[in-house]
């Protein structure tokens, strides 16, 4: 049984399955794809990186940006294979969740003037 | 319209907040850190007011729920780190080192006749609860300064074999795994831990039979 990843680094992970992608790009992924739900400051995105990159599920790239493009001291980060794995077990893991959810929900009984189980 | 571009006395002071972070953690997301606050700001500083006292607010909660977690990791390191083994031995084997010659010196005493002289006034009022031959002695103390004499070397020896031990979790194919590597002993930490287990063993061998049992 796998265990399940903390939400920043769920949404970290989503983010860089569509390419490397810096500090910045990563934070701003993450807020776009959980619609606001997920803000990190940069203490908690670079906490999160150095767990993950501990973990071997992300790497630095030694690519550098074109200078013209954007800024060289930037770093890129890309995920790996084992990080692949982690994202889509844990995405299959939060869908599963939700059906679940989704069942239980549908059947619910309303929150006010409902009877007793 | 407002300025977009970062302040720079406020990447200045971000700087400095980063010195709430492990120095390691510094040297290798410091400047990543700082850069992604100045991307920050300038997102923030094309808003109004508000948004920018938001801004700061949430840069402050940032600092405050992961420096903490980092230092404690810092801290963490450090302490598992095997040249820090023989010092934290050696520190908590001094107060049980207390005990320990308290034992040898009850043993000498006991063997010459001379235990009341000596420990009496050392040991006051707890003396007759330990002394098998006193009227009032009491097993349970007597369990409880063993106790508390062994207490040390054992926590010790766990201290070093913990600092031993490297672990490490690494996550394959969707699965976690922990990865357990061996370090070996220093020379200087090896003698300092032969000298300590010896110290006890014969302060162990010479305190059973000589003062608790009475031979």
């Amino acid at each position: 049984m796998s265990t399940a990843l903390s939400n920043s680094a769920f949404h970290i992970l989503l983010a860089l399955t569509v390419g490397e992608r810096h500090g910045y790009a990563i934070m701003k992924d993450v807020e776009a794809q959980s619609e606001g739900a997920v803000t990190m400051g940069p203490g908690t995105l670079y906490a999160a990186l150095k767990k993950l990159l501990a973990a071997g599920l992300i790497a630095e790239t030694e690519d550098r940006p074109d200078p013209a493009l954007d800024d060289q001291r930037r770093r890129y980060y890309r995920i790996t294979p084992s990080g692949l794995s982690a994202v889509r077990a844990e995405a299959h893991r939060l869908s599963r969740v939700a059906e679940r959810a989704g069942a239980r929900l549908a059947g619910a009984a309303p929150a006010f003037g409902g009877s007793r189980p | 319209m407002s300025d977009p571009r970062p302040r720079p006395w406020a990447v200045r002071l971000y700087r400095l907040l980063l010195r709430a972070y492990s120095p390691g953690f510094r040297a290798r997301f410091g400047e990543q850190a700082a850069i992604v606050f100045a991307d920050r700001l300038a997102e923030a500083q094309r808003g109004r007011g508000r948004g920018r006292v938001r801004f700061w607010l949430h840069i402050g909660r940032d600092l405050l729920i992961t420096a903490i977690p980092d230092r404690l990791d810092q801290l963490g390191e450090m302490l598992m780190d095997r040249r820090l083994a023989a010092p934290i031995a050696a520190l908590v084997m001094a107060p049980a080192g207390l005990f320990w010659s308290s034992a040898i010196a009850l043993s000498v005493g006991a063997r010459l006749g001379l235990t009341d002289t000596a420990l009496g006034p050392m040991l006051g009022g707890w003396w007759p609860a330990l002394n098998p031959h006193s009227g009032a002695f009491k097993p349970a103390a007597s369990a409880a300064l063993l106790a508390v004499v062994f207490a040390g070397p054992v926590l010790a020896l766990m201290v070093l074999a913990a600092s031993l031990v490297e672990a490490s979790v690494s996550v394959e194919g969707g699965r976690f795994r922990v990865n357990l590597q061996t370090r070996w002993l220093g020379g200087l930490d090896a003698a300092l831990l032969a000298t300590l287990t010896a110290l006890g063993a014969c302060s162990a061998l010479w305190l059973i039979p000589h003062a608790f049992l009475g031979s």
